[in-house]
């Protein structure tokens, strides 16, 4: 569409306006999405000139430093008992002695494997008791990951014993004098309480989120699933066959109707939880700021009643009532005897046709989540303040006008964010899949890949892969492409609404 | 003439009116009455199983009896287990959180931002995937199979809690700078401007955190089932017994009514709490976003 002006685009009639602005904004997408990844390569340029601007920090330090800052590279805190900084250097060398012992009993042997994954296969007798031990693939990689980020805080904690010497010197020589560990105490409960407070939720993430997150990751790229179970047998690296396998169904390794199988499964299985999360989301959205709507209309009386049989849901334990919900619909259930009742057959509601079970489940959903956007909406429309429709009525608005030019647009900007964690809350909406259906349908399809049922969404795959089958190379596989879904959206919408970047107009 | 106008006026507004509690009236209903259900099943006595009408023909208490006399029934160590597991972990958490928020909201630091950004990507992975990893560490550690693994579920509902630092720190990014800097021309340390004046300014954000992180436990089911599901009876969550109570057909004719009893008695708290907190609750859904 050509390029129109605004005396044109003024002098359309209401609808064509939209139609225009909505036409545009679908046009622009390849764009939005060109300049999001345009901004990909700046951003990473950004970050490396930081590491530059740190790193000719150390440079600095090394080549105008003396005997003494040069020796604490060798010996970490050397510097710091020159300067009659004992406390602290006792942590560095106390830490580096630690570390050597480390690596030296522990991280060497399972790092000098991570090529192979191990080489020895564990041997039994007929009885079954073990003869060799073997390698074992699992703790090989784990270790080995666990070593690596230990070597990469240990690198920065050897250049921050260097920095420490090379300002040690600087400063020295100026104030005659170096801070104490007394000093540095204090400091920690003030600048540098940062350090203080982030430290044990660090370590606790550092272990129970990053290292078995690297480790995943690295799954993905080997064959453990339930043929190479360790210590048993031995799993090793295949590359990018499972990547190959499950997003183009082209097998490397493995059978050809296997990846086949693999990808069918995927692709089914993506579509639908897109689809899931789009019509869950704005259903919710939209029936939810109708009821709030309704709830708050000026006439209507027992507002807060109203209103507290909606939240009750929230209030109730999801799995209490999701599965109770699931036992109702059953064919013997209690909703069967209702509508029988009113002269309608017995319907199978959850294990007939996948349609049925995932109009169902949409149905259930608006029933757990619109107590939410009203909640949330009721907050938002108590908040808007009175002096606005006061004003528009003087104006002589009349109440659609009011609606569509004050309450909507009030409503849609604080919504609006929250719209992408919804929708990327329900792309991981495991309750209400995995405790209402189980993922499965009476219809079996049998193109669906081993224990995928065909109303699954990615998360619940992936919770049956790991837990009933054991694929745990394919559900890192998934876990990744579950990380990329959530990712785009998020990254997209995150790099539009800049909330990041002016967080200090507020304060 | 002028009369009778505003009376059809309101004449119509009176049909609409009715039309609109007709229709909330309906939706009540249709909200509540799978926990009217819940209720009198669980006060059925004629039959645990499913049966196919609404009122019992026999009421009677017998079924919370069962789940709190009888040995076989394991539930009254659930409860306590997942009430341990959302006191500490509500606790815990709700410190991280708002110390990280704090942190990331006051100071200026190398290394906030890159933080900020780390912290968002990695919450873009589904929380499950690391599992066979987490249940691997915490084995190591002692924490599977037995009483213990109540500890392991902890950690693991704990590690994460720094992440969740994204609503606080909106909040804590409305109070005015200027109250920390005349604190600290008065030479308060930063620590003390936290504990002394941001706390006592944040009672609504404290209030949700603490809430939402003790509600959390009660209804999860992935994390605890892989964690303690496999372990004895007496050291799992609600959520978990309660699950295997119904999961197949042939416990279903024994345990309905026994379940839909369990369902009650593990609401009421986390009810009793939600409307003592709706307030709060609210003002921390929209406390971040708001800020006309």
């Amino acid at each position: 569409m050509r390029q129109i002006s605004s005396l044109e685009y003024l002098s359309m009639s209401k609808p064509m306006q939209l139609w225009y602005k909505f036409y545009t904004f679908i046009l622009n997408i390849p764009f939005i999405i060109g300049r999001f990844f345009a901004n990909i390569p700046k951003a990473v340029w950004r970050q490396l000139k930081k590491l530059g601007a740190w790193c000719t920090g150390v440079v600095d330090a090394v080549r105008y430093g003396n005997w003494k800052t040069r020796m604490s590279l060798l010996v970490w805190g050397f510097g710091s008992f020159a300067y009659r900084q004992i406390g602290r250097g006792i942590i560095y060398i106390v830490y580096e002695i630690i570390f050597i012992l480390f690596i030296s009993f522990f991280g060497a042997g399972y790092l000098s494997k991570l090529g192979s994954l191990g080489t020895v296969l564990q041997q039994r007798d007929d009885l079954g008791f073990i003869l060799v031990q073997g390698d074992n693939s699992f703790e090989i990689l784990l270790y080995s990951m666990l070593t690596l980020v230990v070597m990469l805080f240990t690198v920065v904690i050897m250049l921050k014993s260097l920095k420490d010497s090379y300002d040690n010197q600087l400063s020295y020589s100026v104030a005659m004098r170096s801070p104490t560990l007394k000093d540095d105490m204090g400091q920690l409960l003030n600048h540098k309480f940062h350090l203080t407070i982030l430290a044990l939720p660090s370590l606790s993430l550092a272990i129970f989120t990053i290292v078995p997150l690297l480790f995943m990751i690295l799954v993905a790229f080997t064959n453990y699933n339930r043929n190479t179970l360790p210590p048993a047998n031995l799993f090793t690296w295949v590359g990018f066959d499972n990547f190959a396998s499950i997003l183009t169904g082209q097998a490397l390794g493995g059978t050809a109707q296997d990846a086949s199988k693999w990808s069918y499964t995927f692709w089914y299985i993506l579509g639908w939880t897109l689809e899931w999360a789009l019509i869950a989301t704005f259903s919710n959205l939209f029936l939810g700021m109708i009821l709030a709507l309704i709830i708050n209309k000026k006439s209507i009386k027992l507002k807060k009643f109203w209103r507290t049989c909606l939240v009750t849901v929230i209030a109730v334990p999801q799995f209490i009532s999701l599965l109770l919900v699931s036992k109702m619909l059953r064919d013997e259930g209690i909703i069967n005897t209702l509508i029988g009742y009113m002269g309608i057959d017995p319907v199978k509601w959850l294990n007939s046709s996948t349609q049925l079970a995932k109009l169902v489940i949409i149905l259930v959903n608006i029933w757990v989540g619109v107590p939410f956007t009203v909640l949330t909406c009721t907050g938002i429309l108590m908040n808007i303040p009175d002096d606005l429709y006061e004003a528009a009525k003087i104006d002589g608005a009349n109440p659609v006008k009011m609606f569509s030019k004050i309450t909507l647009p009030y409503m849609m900007f604080v919504l609006g964010p929250s719209l992408i964690t919804t929708f990327v809350g329900n792309i991981n909406n495991f309750n209400i899949i995995f405790l209402l259906t189980g993922g499965q349908s009476g219809t079996m399809n049998s193109k669906l890949a081993m224990s995928a049922g065909d109303v699954d969404l990615l998360i619940t795959w992936l919770y049956k892969l790991t837990v009933d089958s054991s694929q745990y190379d394919m559900a890192s596989v998934l876990g990744i492409l579950i990380f990329v879904v959530v990712a785009f959206f998020s990254l997209f919408v995150y790099s539009r609404i800049g909330s990041v970047k002016n967080e200090e107009d507020f304060q | 003439m002028r009369y009778f106008k505003t009376t059809r006026k309101s004449a119509k507004r009176v049909i609409v009116d009715a039309c609109i509690y007709v229709f909330l009236g309906v939706i009540s209903i249709v909200w509540l009455f799978p926990f009217l259900y819940l209720i009198v099943t669980s006060l059925r006595g004629e039959s645990t199983a499913i049966v196919s009408y609404l009122f019992p023909k026999q009421w009677t208490f017998d079924n919370y009896i069962w789940l709190f006399s009888n040995p076989k029934s394991n539930f009254v160590s659930w409860y306590i287990n997942t009430l341990a597991i959302a006191v500490v972990v509500s606790i815990i958490n709700t410190l991280i959180t708002l110390l990280t928020a704090y942190a990331l909201s006051r100071m200026r630091f190398k290394g906030r931002q890159g933080l900020m950004k780390f912290m968002l990507i990695l919450g873009m992975f589904p929380g499950f995937l690391g599992m066979i990893c987490i249940y691997y560490i915490l084995n190591a550690m002692g924490l599977i199979g037995t009483n213990m693994s109540i500890v392991g579920l902890m950690l693991v509902y704990v590690s994460g809690s720094m992440m969740g630092y994204y609503v606080s720190k909106g909040f804590f990014d409305t109070i005015p700078k200027s109250l920390d800097e005349a604190a600290m021309i008065d030479g308060a340390s930063r620590s003390k401007i936290f504990f002394s004046i941001i706390l006592p300014l944040s009672k609504p954000i404290i209030i949700q955190t603490l809430l939402s992180a003790f509600v959390a436990p009660w209804g999860d089911y992935m994390m605890a089932n892989y964690i303690v599901g496999r372990g004895g009876s007496e050291f799992q969550t609600v959520a978990i017994g309660l699950y295997q109570m119904i999961d197949n057909n042939v416990k279903m004719t024994d345990n309905f009514t026994r379940f839909c009893a369990g369902g009650v008695v593990v609401s009421i708290l986390p009810i009793v709490l939600f409307f003592f907190m709706q307030r709060y609750y609210v003002s921390g859904i929209t406390g971040g976003s708001v800020k006309g």
